[in-house]
């Protein structure tokens, strides 16, 4: 026993070592980066808060802080409404057909986001497909107004998101044994609430992974809502990138970067904490 | 769980059901009438179609051919749900975010019984199978055996009519196994449903069953208590599948009842069966005995040589195999307080059997 339990300490000692790559590129590229950013919010030069209190000064830093909360959460929301039934789908569906709808779910994310949201003012905007299509069968006198509108930027981000959330939970739900279905069936259950008591809560891992990658996501974005959403659209990332890029105001740009960060953070663990509850009280 | 809690068991009526995959038939015409409260096995090597008989009793799968009553009522249109059949599958399958006492539960809440109802019928069930002290456990907190308890604890906890058992043990160790066939015989005698078993297993199907139901390739080859079907196999599957065989081929004599055994090149007679001509005989391992030196053969009996091939040794049982004059090979055993000594490998032995203990075959 003594023998088997050091030779098992001993492979677990040297397995640690392929972790050591990463962890100094998390250390070098992450925390050393971001230590820097904590720095440089409060020294400027020397030691001062007044970034943070400015931020609490004027009301539009909270705002747009609730806003892009806001805008994520209901991002992540659709995400899931969207993904879930096609994750579903193509965790049923024939092989064959999956590998052709697997490539489509793909490809655009090959693609750059950059790309992706400028390709919806080629399709959305004033002299864009939709707008000259719509003309040109006599159905609208006048361009609609679909560019920089809230809805758009929803629009391009699950656009750009929804893959991920299709993909967690196609991982997940490949893996939920079908026989349980099956058993929940002849014991009584409807389809209906086999899928409510037994496929549902197997497959919510996948859906809570896929939530916060894509909450966590959607939180930092500013190329999307700056391309095709209307001046009220901004989020924090916006505010962000002008305090770096206009104003030049860098130990501002971080106190707003940490602010950004603890809100997220916030969020995913009330989360978590909603599905570690959720899973406890699990019951039919 | 007293008898008195559980209703009696329903009928179970295949009629000429028949199931097919694309151009692919599982099923054949199956007919088959299951009495009330019977313990019935269908055998078979896989593919036999004995788990899509099954599964279509369940409502997983339809027929697409005859119909299948439940106490005389066809049940062709209800889905799996309202069936009101207990099912135990062979790998538990039980729901792994539920703990012991929720997965027992389950059939009871579908069906809407209130909070007291549940926590009496899911203790009683508990009790049934001994794990009452598991309710709180997980599924993953539990042994195999355990497991495969709590899920008939769940199958049997609604008071179901009929119990389907999809190879319920094929995935526990044999020593478990044959503790749990035990446990088996210990609920039937215990519920009163009627219990409809699937195998592969022969030594299950012999040790649990009132009525075994031979299957090959969709059809049903025989059907019969488990005695009957040991010892008087219908057909050369039956006689093959079931226990150890030696098959020996029949030339015919010229005369009716009469024939040559290829492999002994000896004269075998038999009143003549009816039905078709049989081209085999099967003889128990056990039926061949070892005539040990100057002891002479018992009258009528067919005694041949035979060199030793292979021995296995088992601790109360010997298994031999032995080479005939023209090669082939033929089992047979004893029993160690019979048997003077082991014997070697390459020894010549004299083996003989009784006409009467063999079984005549016609092919199928």
């Amino acid at each position: 026993m003594m023998m088997n339990e050091q030779k098992q300490a001993r492979s677990e000692g040297s397995a640690f070592w392929l972790l050591v790559p990463a962890i100094l590129l998390l250390i070098g590229l992450f925390g050393y980066p971001l230590l820097k950013v904590l720095i440089t919010s409060i020294l400027d030069p020397g030691f001062t808060l007044a970034h943070y209190l400015r931020i609490l000064d004027r009301p539009i830093y909270l705002t747009v802080l609730a806003r892009t909360v806001e805008v994520s959460l209901i991002v992540t929301a659709l995400c899931f409404l969207l993904g879930y039934p096609a994750a579903y789908y193509l965790a049923h569906c024939p092989p064959r057909l999956r590998t052709y709808l697997f490539l489509l779910i793909l490809l655009p994310m090959w693609t750059s986001l950059l790309i992706r949201s400028y390709s919806w003012i080629v399709v959305l905007g004033k002299n864009g497909v939709i707008n000259l299509g719509l003309i040109q069968l006599g159905l609208i006198a006048e361009p609609l107004q679909m560019l920089y509108t809230t809805g758009t930027v929803y629009l391009a981000m699950v656009q750009i998101l929804l893959p991920i959330m299709i993909l967690t939970c196609y991982g997940v739900m490949i893996k939920i044994d079908q026989g349980l279905v099956r058993a929940a069936r002849v014991l009584g259950a409807s389809a209906w609430r086999a899928f409510a008591t037994v496929y549902f809560p197997l497959s919510l891992a996948g859906v809570s992974t896929g939530a916060v990658i894509i909450f966590i996501l959607a939180m930092g974005f500013f190329v999307t809502p700056a391309l095709v959403g209307s001046r009220q659209d901004i989020m924090l990332g916006n505010l962000i990138e002008t305090q770096i890029n206009q104003a030049v105001n860098l130990g501002f740009a971080s106190a707003l970067g940490l602010l950004l960060l603890a809100a997220t953070i916030a969020v995913v663990m009330l989360f978590r904490a909603v599905m570690r509850w959720r899973f406890s009280h699990a019951s039919v | 769980m007293r008898k008195a809690d559980i209703q009696t068991g329903a009928t179970v009526d295949f009629q000429a059901v028949g199931r097919s995959f694309g151009k692919l038939d599982v099923l054949k015409d199956f007919s088959l009438a299951i009495a009330a409260g019977e313990f019935l096995t269908l055998l078979g090597p896989s593919g036999s179609g004995k788990t899509t008989a099954l599964n279509m009793i369940a409502g997983f799968l339809q027929p697409t051919s005859g119909d299948i009553l439940i106490d005389g009522k066809s049940i062709a249109s209800l889905p799996p749900e309202r069936r009101n059949v207990g099912m135990v599958f062979q790998n538990y399958s039980l729901f792994p975010h539920m703990n012991v006492f929720d997965n027992v539960a389950f059939p009871l809440k579908m069906r809407r019984a209130s909070a007291q109802l549940i926590k009496e019928k899911v203790e009683k069930a508990l009790e049934l199978v001994h794990l009452a002290d598991y309710a709180a456990r997980m599924p993953t907190q539990i042994s195999g055996g355990q497991r495969q308890r709590v899920a008939f604890a769940r199958a049997i906890v609604f008071a179901p009519r009929v119990l389907l058992m999809d190879e319920p043990l094929g995935a526990l160790d044999l020593k478990l196994r044959e503790h749990m066939q035990l446990e088996i015989k210990r609920y039937r005698d215990e519920i009163g449903c009627t219990m409809i078993y699937v195998t592969h297993d022969q030594g299950e199907a012999l040790t649990l069953s009132d009525r075994i139901v031979v299957m090959n390739n969709g059809r049903i080859v025989q059907i019969g208590g488990p005695e009957e079907i040991y010892d008087r196999p219908a057909n050369r599957f039956s006689a093959e599948f079931i226990g150890e065989n030696n098959i020996l081929r029949l030339q015919p004599n010229g005369k009716a009842g009469h024939w040559v055994i290829e492999e002994l090149k000896q004269p075998f007679a038999s009143p003549a069966a009816a039905g078709p001509a049989p081209q085999a005989l099967s003889i128990r391992p056990e039926k061949i005995a070892r005539l040990k030196a100057g002891e002479a053969r018992g009258p009528g009996s067919i005694a041949f040589d035979a060199t030793i091939a292979e021995i296995l040794f088992f601790g109360d049982v010997i298994k031999y195999s032995a080479r005939l004059a023209d090669g082939a090979l033929i089992k047979f055993k004893e029993h160690r307080a019979a048997a003077t000594s082991v014997m070697r490998v390459d020894q010549s032995v004299t083996l003989a059997f009784a006409p009467g203990d063999a079984v005549l075959l016609a092919d199928e």
